[in-house]
């Protein structure tokens, strides 16, 4: 990237002379600097260096120090993208990563048409305590819903035993474990699609719904075919780079089930995402470097395919529509 | 969905609706409180407490007195505020950048930071490590600023850009006619307009060095360095957690951050729409 | 706003999709370019941070613990916590005093992988202190070193500590510790809800009592069942080896299934969804008669006013023999780059002798492993519960291979206790998952 700012050539279409699109591209690099830098640092050098020892037999203790692994090839990838629970936990976790932002997006965008609602009194009172899921540490909230989900002792189950429902024990049973972790993402994520989404819908101009009432359009009707439209630029990034986490989730789910619970031994556990069978392949028992390395490479591309994949279908409907 | 005037009952309805998400947020909130107020270090109970029996503030007492959680808290404050600063810095003048100018590998690279999120940083904590250590960074908060402020560029540059591109061009072109030059034009009317924005990046920031801990843990060796997750983290032995502990000084580093969210309130909606309609 | 959603999602869609394409058509490609990275020019955007870094202010109590003020210095990386801390914190002081030397104590959590990181760049401390089943992997990471020719050798660590102590230092013929005390997890009752005489002699035993005793949330014995550690009790009593110095395991075997529908029984007996601290909160609560449980323990029960007494394992039925826990050997390690090692191993010795460790044993009720230091203390009768109960332990094991085992075992509980799979596929399975982590521990 820095490289395509310092030979870059005048942009044709700003105005004035010669010398003055210049000086624009120097300010404009100038500006960028910082931002590149930073970037390049923390975000690229990474990537080098996994690229590098995702080809290395940097596996276990006896070839760890420097000089004692060497670079293999591929082996690495092979290993990983020819086990079956692989993509067993890959389309696990596309689902959770799925369910989760449209969970958020839903959940976020009702509490944002509520609180706009015009009829909503102490409106400040409520989004500032809807948001406060956001201020504690996660990994104390998600203990404490680990806790809360116990199948004996935890809160959930004694106020429905109290109450005559039916109380399962939520982190022992597969389908119930991935609801709990499913909840307690929500519970973390939902304030902030809330606050984005109201943001969104505080800027559309009211006459615009005039107008569709005047034509007799209904609620649904509105929703569909002027929020939504109008919201999308505000829930594009957001929507992507929430999925980009749900997609990348360790340590929430971690510190709730560690993985389980376990169906069966040596077989990914109900609630193991990509990132948590990562960390039991490659750090719970010999640490794998070589192997993780290439894992993260093999997510890294997946998930460029998956964003790009989604941008377009997106940007498809939206010419539909339009 | 403006509808002239709404039925009580259907007021009613939507107050209820809110009751039950605050609700919903506020459940768990509510057993860190409790387990900070109960006396001992257990978050456990066999019977269903709503109130806690014996409440008492030792727990606090303790975190403030008898360890060094206030060191650990300063550690945090210096942390988090120079990330705020150095995240504004950074973003704000390269979502300025992109908003403002156009120039070859301006997509390339919107685009580009988009997808650099897609690396699971979380995997490769080892390269991070070693970059800081050929930069002599590790066991600094400066390493740990570094990292913080990098990782919050591109949500908090597409927010701002977003922002940016709302605010017209032409107050801009007006000020450089008065002989303002594009930075101080920049400086003088845009940062005022965006306001709101500018107070989410900073949100962002801050909460960026406040809360994480796994960066942290691993980069910094000397209690004293800690940051306040680290160093609350770090209580638990290999078997136990001491939950009173651990939940009074989870309340005691939240004050902080809802201490901002109350008072940025009003910027945190504005500035996070986005340019939703306008431009 | 057309403009702005149409240049941002064309530009996505262009940019993502390029770049995708380089990662897929080869994993050299990178998305930026090549050479960009320049790591001098990358300090430069952290010039701004300092800057608006309050650094004037006062820091309130400073750590970490710098004992002395020799010209020389030790750094030391642990763990300890609480009272134990303080008093080892003192047995450092005396030294720097007596001896010119600087002491740093810096307390490291998550010990384990800052070691690995941190000694292979050429940063760390001189001594690590920790228990004995880390000697393997990290001797052979490189990230320690042995002592043999420093003075410590097999000779001199079976003169001044127990067999079992001295033996858990050594690994590939070599001194790679000190060691400091033997931890083993024994049964810790109640006095006020069961009597010695009623105390379970055989898991036979324990479990018919168990049925006559529990009521609606009242147990007789809990423990934190699914973690592999506190399980190696009923295996190793059964007879399995759980690893073996090459890297095998007996838990699929006859002995193994023993052991495993022994675990099965125990979970008709206890909470099924249990765990370290819902164990050890029943028995805080006066829900649980007994608790198997470790030293560690014991101040916070007497604490929470319990008056607790210890007792063996009992006998495990299927074999006759008594259940056998690990017992884990606190040591001091030196780290490969010790800046200071002949300074660093006097620290050590003088951290095995019989004053330190006894003062040791009173302050944390551990068995200490120096031999002179345990017949001062054994009087104390916790110390003298843990003595007994560690001799019918088995000692931690300090191969590599012991990597392998942690999460094989703890999965494999799991699935027995919750009856995902019965005992004999668990353990069949555990035992393949042991042989694939075993793999590259080789």
């Amino acid at each position: 990237m820095a490289q395509s700012l310092t030979r870059q050539r005048p942009a044709p279409a700003s105005a004035g002379s010669h010398n003055q699109s210049v000086r624009q591209s120097l300010t404009a690099a100038a500006y960028l600097m910082p931002a590149l830098i930073g970037i390049l640092v923390v975000n690229v050098l990474p990537i080098f260096y996994n690229m590098y020892m995702s080809l290395t037999n940097r596996n276990g203790p006896a070839r760890f120090a420097e000089g004692k692994y060497r670079v293999v090839g591929f082996d690495n990838y092979i290993r990983l993208l020819s086990q079956s629970d692989f993509y067993i936990v890959l389309g696990k976790t596309l689902l959770y990563a799925t369910l989760c932002v449209t969970l958020f997006f839903t959940v976020g965008l009702a509490f944002a048409l509520i609180l706009n609602h015009p009829a909503i009194r102490g409106r400040a009172i409520w989004r500032t305590l809807m948001i406060l899921p956001w201020a504690v540490p996660t990994w104390v909230t998600a203990l404490i819903w680990k806790f809360l989900f116990h199948g004996q002792y935890g809160p959930i189950n004694q106020i429905l035993r109290l109450t005559g429902l039916p109380a399962p024990d939520w982190l022992l049973n597969g389908t119930s474990a991935f609801v709990a972790i499913t909840v307690v993402n929500l519970w973390m994520s939902y304030p902030f699609f809330m606050l984005i989404l109201l943001g969104g819908l505080q800027s559309i101009p009211t006459d615009m719904y005039e107008a569709a009432s005047i034509d007799g359009a209904s609620w649904w009707r509105q929703l569909w075919s002027i929020t939504l439209p109008l919201l999308r630029p505000v829930a594009l990034p957001a929507v992507i780079l929430s999925a980009i986490a749900q997609f990348q989730m360790f340590n929430t789910v971690w510190l709730m089930t560690k993985g389980g619970p376990v169906q069966r031994v040596g077989q990914p556990g109900a609630t193991e995402l990509l990132l948590i069978w990562a960390y039991n392949q490659g750090f719970q028992g010999a640490q794998r470097f070589g192997l993780v390395s290439a894992f993260a490479i093999v997510v890294f591309i997946i998930l460029l395919a998956i964003t790009a994949l989604y941008i377009r279908v997106t940007n498809a409907t939206k010419g539909v529509y339009e | 969905m403006i509808t002239a005037r709404t039925s009580p009952l259907k007021a009613v309805l939507l107050h209820l609706a809110l009751l039950a998400g605050t609700s919903f947020s506020l459940f768990p909130i509510y057993f860190v409180v409790q387990a900070s107020l109960r006396p001992g270090n257990t978050l456990y109970s066999t019977e269903l407490q709503l109130l806690p029996t014996n409440a008492t503030l030792d727990n606090f007492r303790h975190m403030l007195l008898e360890t060094p959680l206030p060191l650990w808290l300063w550690n945090s404050t210096k942390v988090a505020v120079a990330t705020t600063f150095a995240t504004l810095l950074i973003t704000v003048t390269a979502a300025y950048a992109l908003s403002r100018f156009r120039f070859r590998g301006r997509g390339l690279l919107l685009g580009g930071m988009l997808a650099l999120q897609a690396f699971p940083g979380f995997l490769s904590i080892i390269a991070f490590y070693l970059i800081l250590n050929r930069l002599g960074l590790t066991n600094t908060h400066l390493g740990l600023i570094l990292i913080y402020s990098a990782g919050a560029i591109v949500f908090n540059v597409w927010n701002l850009k977003g922002y940016f591109d709302t605010i017209p061009v032409d107050l801009e072109e007006a000020a450089m006619i008065d002989g303002c030059t594009p930075t101080q034009a920049f400086v003088r009317v845009m940062l005022p307009l965006a306001r709101p924005s500018l107070a989410v990046t900073a949100l962002f920031g801050f909460l960026a060095g406040w809360n994480e801990y796994i960066f942290a843990q691993t980069l910094l060796f000397d209690e004293s360095m800690y940051t306040a997750p680290v160093g609350i983290f770090g209580l638990q032995d290999t078997y136990s957690q001491p939950w009173g502990w651990f939940a009074a000084s989870s309340l005691i580093v939240s004050v902080p951050v809802v201490i901002l969210f109350l008072y940025l309130q009003r910027n945190l909606v504005a500035g996070l729409s986005a340019g939703g309609v306008k431009g | 706003m057309k403009r702005f959603t149409h240049i941002l999602l064309a530009v996505l869609v262009a940019a993502t999709l390029l770049l995708a394409a380089c990662g897929q058509s080869s994993p050299a490609a990178a998305p930026t370019a090549p050479g960009a990275a320049e790591p001098t020019k990358a300090a430069e955007p952290t010039k701004a941070a300092p800057a608006a870094e309050p650094t004037k202010a006062a820091e309130p109590t400073p750590a970490p613990d710098a004992l002395g003020s020799g010209s020389s210095e030790i750094v030391i990386w642990h763990g300890w916590q609480g009272d134990y801390y303080e008093a080892i914190k003192q047995a450092f002081a005396d030294y720097a005093s007596k001896n010119n030397v600087k002491i740093t104590l810096l307390r490291v959590p998550d010990l384990n992988n800052k070691v690995q990181v941190a000694v292979p760049s050429g940063q760390g401390p001189d001594i690590i202190a920790w228990v004995n089943d880390q000697i393997g992997k990290n001797a052979l990471s490189g990230t320690i070193q042995p002592l043999d020719s420093l003075g410590i050798d097999a000779a001199y660590l079976t003169q001044n500590f127990t067999d079992v102590a001295s033996s858990a230092m050594v690994y590939d013929g070599k001194a790679y510790g000190v060691p400091e005390s033997l931890e083993a997890i024994t049964f810790i009752y109640n006095k006020k809800l069961i009597q010695t005489a009623d105390l379970p002699t055989s898991t036979d035993d324990l479990i018919a009592r168990a049925k006559a005793f529990n009521g609606p949330d009242k147990y007789l014995f809990v423990y934190s069942s699914k973690d592999a550690y506190f399980s190696a009790p009923w295996w190793q009593g059964a007879g399995v080896t759980l690893v073996t110095p090459d890297g095998k395991t007996e838990l699929s075997s006859d002995k193994g299934l023993k052991a495993a529908e022994l675990i099965k029984s125990f979970s008709t007996i206890m909470p099924k969804e249990i765990d370290y601290g819902v164990a050890d909160t029943l028995f805080k609560e006066g829900k649980a008669a007994i608790i198997m449980n470790g030293p560690w323990a014991i101040a916070d029960y007497q604490k929470s006013g319990l008056d607790v007494g210890l007792a063996t394992v009992p006998v495990v039925s299927s074999s006759g023999q008594p259940g056998q826990p690990f017992v884990g050997v606190k040591l001091l390690m030196l780290a490969a780059n010790a800046k200071n090692p002949t300074g660093a191993v006097e620290l050590m010795k003088y951290y095995g002798s019989a004053e330190v460790q006894a003062k040791l044993a009173q302050v944390n009720k551990q068995v200490p492993a120096n031999k002179a230091a345990q017949e001062q203390v054994k009087s104390d009768p916790i110390i003298a519960g843990f003595i007994a109960q560690a001799a019918n332990g088995k000692p931690l094991p300090n191969t590599q291979f012991i990597d392998a085992m942690w999460d094989p075992i703890s999965k494999t509980l799991e699935a027995i206790w919750t009856g995902a799979s019965p005992p004999d596929q668990a353990i069949k399975d555990g035992a393949t998952l042991f042989d694939e982590k075993a793999q590259d521990l080789k």
